[in-house]
């Protein structure tokens, strides 16, 4: 071996290497090759040479990504074990067919399956491209609407680049005038990590956003953004969705931690899309007024808030939808050009089927309301799906931000169902909670481990119902006016 | 994955990736690390066989394989800077440049 071949080899290894390490693949396409005409192997060494080269590299690389956590094991491993079995099958295989003709089937499926990752590409890139463009044009007059985002945070734009927000179906006054000043009955601000603030209920309080994922630099603004709630509504209530990144929750708890009194930040951890999401925030703000238990009480009651909103979504595919999970065949279906689907989440059980006029036939709340989003589609495809939605109230909001990634599409049209009766809302939750005191923070809870200090700690046998009358609705013009004090 | 290794005589994880994605609902990123791990497998049981039979050169591998390896750490720390549609983008490049090469 000269040192010529030795220096190709090297730079051979190195992009065969690199390419394997970002993309996953092992590089034997361009080893095979390489090692006949550089090394004027036979095809057979040639072949065996390539895997243990491909063996050498891919080690580091899989090593490094186990590491990361990024490495399914079970899957990996049972590919692993079962692979070499078919190697005996493809070698006889090949002895007995034409090899030209299988490596033409092989690169027509390889094209194809290029394209469609291509389309996925240039979707995800749109849908990034979209929403800045959304942002420059909703740019307008500073707002008064409780959507204060700090401005140093990466996303939240400036205060006089505050979205306007939509307009409800239903007239929501604001508050005229503070009422007086009640530290004890302050409704909390409501903070959601990567929750578009919306405003859709009567008395709704103050709804702070962080859009997009806060890292350690900005932990200085993530506390004063908490800080700022604190003084402001005496307490806030956090809503953490389970697809925010990691990394933006990690700086969340770290910002939580570093205030002087963390139980005065409530947390609220939920599973649910990205519009759902939204919506609960929108009904915890609308409760913080109402209900005059305090922070915990609030908090405490969002999983039963949570039960009741029923998404709905109109998907141009599902091939990457990872929650519900499609049936394979309708994941297949997604390939084929001018197949939609629609997908339902928080009912009895999740449901995906094929989008046909008139296909869902739900049991609607009929005092409800919905809050539809569009994203390079007619809101118009859904309610053909879902006749009932036509007959509720209805609310445009506009497209969430991560509404592609949970829904594995850049064309959907999102819709949630939800209580439009807040003080209904209130009192149902009340009659359905049996609330006490946490022993370790004092607040009043109704689930354990506790949302404020975040301590597991049962209710006293004898104490709960003495509590309960702590916690009452309280009078719906004082909500309307503690509303406004944001 | 195993039959098409067989028929090729490279790894599998051209193959994996997209079945990844499409039928089990990976993001990119996660595809692309478990493909890499089970190739790994794939390719250590291969040159084992291959080796017993004496069809391997040994120094030729090493040498394309040890810079290879430095090569994947640095592709699998970059794999973590760059977005979901980034490595979209590169994956759909990668399958239709080596399709087009086995069609043409």
């Amino acid at each position: 071996m000269g040192a010529a071949e030795v220096c190709a080899l090297l730079a051979l290894g190195l992009a065969g290497g690199l390419i394997s390490g970002l993309v996953g693949i092992g590089g034997g396409l361009i080893f095979v090759p390489a090692f006949t005409l550089l090394l004027d192997l036979p095809i057979v060494t040639a072949a065996g040479t390539s895997l243990m080269t491909i063996a050498i590299a891919t080690s580091a690389g899989a090593w490094r990504h186990d590491r990361d956590g990024n490495v399914n094991r079970g899957d990996a491993l049972a590919i692993g074990i079962f692979a070499p079995l078919g190697l005996l099958v493809g070698i006889t295989v090949a002895h007995a067919l034409p090899e030209h003709s299988l490596e033409f089937a092989f690169g027509c499926v390889l094209i194809y399956t290029g394209g469609v990752m291509a389309r996925r590409a240039l979707t995800s890139f749109a849908g990034t491209q979209e929403d800045e463009d959304e942002e420059k044009e909703e740019e307008g007059p500073p707002s008064e609407e409780p959507t204060a985002m700090p401005a140093s945070l990466p996303g939240a734009p400036p205060p006089e680049a505050v979205p306007e927000l939509p307009r409800p179906a239903h007239p929501v006054e604001p508050p005229p005038s503070a009422g007086p000043s009640d530290e004890s009955s302050r409704p909390p601000v409501v903070v959601g990590l990567g929750l578009e603030p919306l405003r859709l209920l009567e008395g709704q309080g103050r709804i702070d956003c962080v859009l997009e994922t806060p890292d350690r630099t900005e932990l200085p603004a993530l506390v004063d953004l908490l800080q700022a709630g604190v003084s402001a509504g005496g307490g806030v209530v956090a809503i953490v969705p389970q697809w925010f990144p990691g990394e933006g929750r990690a700086s969340f708890a770290l910002a939580r931690r570093a205030l002087d009194d963390p139980p005065l930040v409530a947390v609220y951890r939920t599973g649910c899309p990205p519009l759902a999401g939204a919506v609960l925030a929108a009904c915890a703000a609308a409760l913080g007024g109402r209900l005059a238990g305090g922070l915990g009480l609030v908090t405490s009651v969002l999983g039963l808030v949570e039960r009741r909103l029923l998404t709905l979504a109109w998907l141009s595919s599902v091939a990457g939808l990872r929650d519900p999970r499609a049936p394979q065949h309708l994941r297949l279906l997604s390939h084929a050009p001018g197949t939609s689907f629609v997908a339902v989440v928080g009912g009895p059980s999740p449901v995906v089927a094929r989008a046909r006029p008139g296909a869902l036939q739900l049991q609607l709340d009929p005092s409800g309301a919905v809050a539809v989003s569009a994203r390079r589609a007619d809101p118009a495809r859904l309610a053909a799906v879902v006749p009932q939605l036509a007959a509720m109230p209805s609310v445009a909001v506009s497209a969430t931000p991560a509404g592609p990634s949970w829904w594995g599409t850049g064309r959907l049209v999102e819709a949630v169902v939800y209580p439009s009766d807040p003080d209904w809302l209130a009192q149902d939750l009340l009659a359905r909670i049996d609330p006490w005191e946490c022993v370790w923070c004092g607040q009043l809870i109704a689930t354990s481990p506790c949302p404020c200090c975040l301590r597991h700690g049962p209710p006293p046998p004898g104490a709960r119902r003495s509590q309960r009358a702590q916690a009452q609705p309280v009078d719906a013009d004082a909500a309307a006016r503690q509303a406004g004090l944001g | 994955v195993g039959v098409y290794s067989g028929l090729f005589g490279v790894g599998g994880a051209v193959l994996m990736v997209p079945a990844l994605v499409f039928w089990f609902a990976y993001g990119e990123h996660r595809a692309a690390a478990t493909a890499l791990a089970a190739n790994f497998l794939v390719a250590a049981t291969g040159a084992v066989i291959a080796g017993i039979h004496g069809s391997v050169d040994v120094s030729a591998a090493l040498v394309a394989g040890v810079p290879g390896a430095g090569a994947a750490v640095a592709g699998a720390r970059l794999q973590r800077r760059v977005s979901q549609a980034f490595l979209a983008g590169v994956l759909a490049l990668v399958f239709i440049g080596i399709g087009a090469t086995l069609v043409l």
